[in-house]
């Protein structure tokens, strides 16, 4: 790592020049130069939100090939009165120019819906409006046929005449196809074009998906720059230099580059969720960045005399390790949701952790190479430590006295985080993630009030038998379930082949209104549908007559009145007869499957998050104890999360999902950091309690910086308009805030009474040079075997002066010396004999480790450091490392050798 | 190259290559002798250069007077179900006004046996035509232009229909480059309806066989580049029937709405004579054939 470092900082230029070709590609993958235009996409299809193997979403699926394309989009055209002249025109134009439009598979309104009228001459199979009339009884008859009419009134033109529906009907192409084909733009264009006096809603899925990538594109725009601005003021009031502030910034802005541009080279759009990446990459990526440039000052600090290039690799030394530590930490976050069974959120767990990767990357490989660029500042960064140290010791003193009350209090807060996270509510209401004033909000509650309902699903009914539904009895149970149907409030309007064939037995029977029926016979229905047979009715019955498809109106977006409709609807299907069977399905189906499919998620990730951080920490601590006390406060804030969501009421949704997971994989870095210098000052105090205070000291400014920069990210985001960026800024921010306050005041009192060996030790022990040839124990050890060893020992510093052995005492431990001084002496009658001075790389004390007798004193003469070797400990290490423990044995054998001959050639 | 657009005024073209197509009987402007694949081909390939020509040549690929066929009917949606329909199509050119008509009865699906539908051609504009429904037992005249939908359950519309049975159509026509369909080298023509045609395409384009003048292909396009239909015949399925080149199993793709057709021709005859009474509105509730 060293020398990768040293040619970091060394060739400073060439590492510049590979970074800005590698960002240089980055940047073509994302923009095409010629039309300056952004080739990351964005997909804001829902559907593909579940997994490929959901029940639920294969049937959509089906049903969809059955009956065609339900994602409609909807023009309503209102006005005082629908049946004039002037208006029909409108409707005609609109109808006429949007039927045009490249994509559109067909469009229906008022003036081409076909209308079967029978006359004692034959049947007039003709659109309602072949030319707009302008005399008001002509106007006056075709007003009684439309809504006399069970298809088309309440569905094409309101119940009160002052309302048009026109309904235009895809190709089936992606929503993304739909965006790039510029579609939406177009029909806008049109209805302004055409709209004259009317006023003129427009909403359907298509719309509104549209609508949500251009506020998403919108809020980047915004929220991007807001962020930079409020990490940058963070990083001004921290650092007070200009490179502390440029520096950072744009470290994590390439690595956004980096992050954004491998995903435009796999040609993989940014979904509903990943588009949250770029905005949590700079927040998240910055606190790396921050560490870097911190240590350089620090460096520079120590030794002015020191190069740019010197500082640089001395600050990049320094902080690779636990960089990559903390980042392995937060990745685990991430990398439990990519294992969500909801494919968007799993790719955002890849997309971040791709971001995580990158943005450690750069900032151990492009902020060295630029800092090493840069002549040495004039001014180091002054840090405010005052007032920050003074709140940290007051803190420490009072996590020390009010260790009990502070366990009790969070046990309290444990327990109503529980309360208040048992009202969560799982869902999502696409429409509601807009602004109230927003206009595809308006224009979907307008056009929901004005033709009773805008949001469509199907109801599926199966037969086992071919041609059911071409049976009397079962046209009459669809005709009687849609009565029942539209008698609930939650619904506008149904219709179903039990309408069509209702109105071809009229036009059949020369427009007499007792024929506005279910037709008496199985024969008479199959010579209706088979001479009346339309290209509509596709869509609501196949082939073979054993599916018959309801299309429904919905009034209402919300997941749960949905829900509770859709448990009705169920209920009430129960009592169809043996043989047919019916489903709900539909977008808004698709939508509470989703949300039940994120709820199950959102466990599996949470659980699978609080899996891998807790693997990581035994590896890190070394001791599963040890590991589950880090864990128990961030546990908490998973808890508190929790709680938030359901006190505040937000919805557990797509978005709100991904917080839990990732505030555990951000907060367990501040538990690592505390923990690791509450060891280190434990053993250096040989007092927990002191060090309690002192960890608190140290780690409490980066660790409330870092904070204060994640959450003043977060709380950037709740500048969006879209709802869900809202509450995952909102929400992210006070979650972690919260876990900042269980680091200051429920980590430092878990960590009380606890001395733990880190990993972290084992890669920073030191152990002096060469110990392999230096110290005797260690001889023929590798530098890892060394380390080995010494993990299955202590370490401990020991003052001039201080006796580690008494003869005559027993022996359990023997010690060898890392450095410093001892003396081995027998107390005689005739006064003190010295035995021996030993030093560096000398074994102490070897019959301990047999339970014998301390045969001699040993008193420190210089500060020493020393190894604390147990008889467990000699059995930890052979039973771990066998060969290891066999070649110290073999060492120790012949340091007892040549001890004995020693003593004998001094007795002799 | 683009031939030039010499515009055709256009009764009888679309007839005969539905004719052809549908290995019914066509119109014949003039009294001549029965077309003989020997006679026509042998004259016509390889020297055609206008559309009248490329007409003529199919035009006279046709039967004198009359002809009778079996037809299946094999109806696919979207999800691949099947809904068979079997009638007898009788056509005949009337004498007296030099117009065809077209009768079809169907004997499957057995609800619907008995059902009749009769087209009658005209002068100008589209046909008339009548259904004859045996549980209401009336014989209903069928007008408007809302037919475009999906004629007996299959993916012919009214209009396709009319088209497929050679009756009047008006429209120009125009000769594009010539192409090779199905391993054949084809002349290929292309149609505008004209506006009294009520006609739901823009454009219908025509891929006639130039050895057979059997129409291929036609390819219906209601705007843009994308046909909406697609009728193909299945070039090792022609049948030569006294003097007459027929296809025989035909297929019609709904691009839009993604099902198909299948349609199956036995049992033809040509020329037999068919009386004209058969063919009268009075006599649709008879459930004959002759």
């Amino acid at each position: 790592m060293d020398q990768l470092f040293r040619f970091v900082t060394g060739r400073a230029w060439l590492m510049l020049a590979i970074l800005t070709g590698v960002t240089g590609l980055a940047v073509d993958q994302l923009v095409d130069f010629e039309t300056g235009r952004f080739l990351l996409e964005i997909d804001p299809s829902e559907n593909r939100l579940l997994p490929e193997g959901d029940e639920s979403k294969q049937f959509y699926d089906f049903v969809r090939k059955a009956f065609g394309n339900d994602e409609t989009m909807l023009v309503a055209v209102r006005t005082d009165d629908l049946f004039t002249a002037e208006s029909l025109s409108t409707v005609e134009r609109l109808t006429t120019r949007l039927g045009l439009v490249d994509g559109v598979h067909h469009v229906t309104s008022i003036v081409n819906a076909i209308d079967i009228r029978g006359s004692e001459f034959g049947i007039d199979v003709e659109p309602f409006v072949r030319e707009v009339p302008d005399d008001p009884e002509a106007l006056e008859e075709l007003r009684q046929r439309v809504l006399d009419n069970p298809v088309f009134a309440g569905n094409l033109v309101s119940n009160d005449a002052r309302t048009a529906a026109i309904i235009i009907q895809f190709l089936d192409f992606s929503d993304r196809e739909f965006i790039n084909r510029g579609t939406d733009a177009e029909i806008q264009a049109i209805v302004d074009a055409e709209r004259g006096g009317a006023e003129v809603f427009i909403t359907g899925g298509p719309h509104i998906k549209v609508a949500q990538v251009q506020y998403q594109l919108a809020d980047w725009k915004r929220a991007m720059p807001l962020i930079l601005l409020g990490l940058g003021l963070v990083l001004a009031f921290s650092f007070r230099t200009v490179r502390g502030v440029v520096l950072p910034l744009l470290t994590i802005v390439i690595a956004l580059v980096w992050t954004m541009g491998l995903a435009a080279w796999q040609e993989e759009p940014l979904n509903l969720v990943t588009s949250l990446v770029p905005p949590l990459m700079l927040i998240l990526g910055l606190s790396y960045a921050v560490h870097v440039v911190s240590e350089y000052y620090d460096s520079v600090r120590e030794n002015p005399d020191a190069s740019s290039a010197e500082a640089a690799h001395h600050a990049v030394m320094l902080v690779a390790q636990p960089l990559i530590l903390t980042a392995i930490t937060t990745a685990a976050g991430f990398l439990a949701l990519a294992l969500s069974p909801i494919g968007a959120i799993s790719e955002f767990g890849v997309l971040a952790l791709i971001g995580i990767t990158a943005s450690t990357l750069a900032s151990l490989f492009l902020l060295p190479t630029l800092l090493s660029l840069l002549p040495l500042p004039r001014r180091t960064s002054q840090t405010d430590t005052g007032p920050l140290a003074r709140a940290a010791r007051v803190l420490g003193d009072f996590n020390l006295r009010n260790r009990t009350l502070i366990l009790w209090a969070y046990a309290g807060l444990f327990v109503a985080a529980l309360g208040a996270a048992s009202q969560v509510e799982v869902g999502g209401n696409s429409i509601a993630a807009f602004p109230a004033d927003s206009n595809v909000r308006v224009h979907f509650n307008a056009v929901n009030e004005y033709l009773e309902g805008a949001n469509p699903f199907n109801i599926v009914l199966r037969s086992d038998k071919e041609n059911a539904f071409q049976e009397p009895e079962n046209l009459r149970l669809l005709e009687e379930f849609q009565v029942w149907l539209e008698d609930q409030p939650e619904i506008g309007g149904t219709t179903s082949v039990a309408d069509f064939i209702k109105l071809i037995n009229r036009g059949f029977h020369e427009n007499r209104p007792e024929y506005l029926a279910i037709p008496e016979t199985r024969r008479l229905a199959a010579q209706l549908l088979f001479f009346g047979s339309s290209e509509d009715l596709l869509g609501f019955l196949d082939g073979r007559r054993q599916l018959a498809n309801i299309r429904v109106r919905a009034n209402v977006m919300d997941r749960t009145i949905v829900s509770d409709l859709v448990n009705r609807i169920n209920a009430r299907m129960q009592d169809f007869p043996e043989g047919i069977v019916g489903t709900v399905t539909g977008n808004p189906i698709l939508k509470n499957r989703l949300a039940e499919t994120i709820s199950r998620g959102q466990a599996l990730s949470m659980f699978s998050a609080l899996a891998f951080i807790y693997a990581i920490l035994i590896v890190f601590f070394l001791d599963w104890r040890t590991a589950l006390r880090a864990l128990l406060p961030n546990a908490l804030v998973v808890v508190f999360f929790f709680g938030a969501l359901g006190a505040s009421g937000v919805t557990l949704n797509l978005a709100t999902s991904i917080i839990g997971p990732m505030a555990l994989g951000i907060a367990i870095d501040d538990t690592i950091h505390y923990f690791v210098r509450f060891t280190q000052d434990a053993k250096r105090y040989a007092d927990e309690r002191r060090a309690m205070g002192s960890a608190l000291i140290a780690v409490g400014r980066p660790v409330t910086y870092t904070t204060i920069a994640i959450c003043t990210g977060f709380f950037m985001l709740t500048t969006s308009d879209l709802t869900p960026q809202v509450q995952v800024g909102a929400l992210g921010a006070v979650t972690l805030a919260f876990a900042w306050l269980v680091d200051v005041t429920l980590t430092p009192v878990l960590c009380s009474g606890l001395r733990v060996v880190t990993l972290w030790d084992s890669l920073t022990l030191d152990l002096g040079e060469d110990p392999a040839n230096t110290i005797e124990l260690f001889k023929g050890l590798s530098k890892t075997q060394c380390r080995w060893v010494a993990l299955m020992a202590s370490m401990r510093q020991l003052p001039a002066g201080q006796r580690l052995m008494q003869a005559g005492e027993q022996g359990r431990e023997l010690y060898v010396i890392i450095d410093g001084t001892v003396e081995a002496s027998v107390d005689r009658p005739e006064g003190r004999l010295v035995l021996r001075r030993q030093g560096r790389g000398d074994t102490v004390g070897v019959v301990g480790i047999f339970n014998r007798l301390r045969s001699a004193n040993v008193d420190v003469i210089e500060d020493a450091r020393v190894l604390r070797l147990t008889q467990k400990n000699m059995q930890r290490l052979a039973s771990r490392y066998p060969r290891t423990a066999a070649q110290v044995f073999r060492n120790l054998g012949e340091h007892v050798a040549e001890l004995l001959s020693d003593t004998t050639e001094k007795l002799t | 190259m683009r031939i030039p657009r010499p515009i055709a005024p256009l009764p009888a073209t679309l007839l005969a290559f539905a004719l052809v197509l549908s290995g019914s009987w066509a119109s014949r402007a003039d009294s001549e002798a029965p077309a003989s694949v020997d006679a026509v081909p042998a004259g016509v390939v390889g020297v055609v250069g206008s559309v009248d020509e490329v007409l003529d040549c199919v035009k006279l690929n046709a039967p004198t007077e009359s002809s009778e066929q079996l037809v299946e009917f094999s109806a696919f949606d979207r999800i691949g179900g099947k809904r068979v329909s079997r009638a007898k199509i009788l056509g005949k050119r009337f004498e007296s006004d030099s117009l065809r008509r077209v009768l079809l009865r169907f004997t499957k699906p057995l609800e619907v046996r008995g059902s009749a539908f009769l087209a009658i051609e005209q002068d100008t504009g589209s046909p008339d035509m009548f259904l004859y429904t045996p549980e209401i037992r009336k014989t209903k005249r069928v007008t408007g232009q809302g037919g475009g939908g999906k004629l007996f359950g299959t993916d012919f519309s009214y209009e396709d229909f009319a088209r497929w049975q050679g009756l009047n159509q008006p429209g120009a026509s125009e000769r594009l480059p010539d192409a090779v369909e199905a391993g054949k080298p084809v002349w290929v023509v292309q149609t505008r309806p004209a506006a009294e045609a009520e006609s739901s395409y823009d454009r219908v384009v025509f891929f006639v066989d130039r050895e057979t003048c059997v129409t291929l292909k036609t390819e219906s396009y209601e705007r843009g580049d994308e046909p909406r239909k697609i009728l193909t015949a299945d070039p090792g399925q022609l049948l030569e029937e006294g003097g007459v080149w027929f296809a025989t199993e035909l297929l019609m793709r709904d691009l839009r709405d993604e099902t198909h057709t299948q349609v199956v021709i036995e049992d033809v005859e040509v020329d037999r004579g068919l009386k004209d009474s058969v063919f009268s509105l009075s006599k649709l509730d008879r459930n004959r054939g002759r």
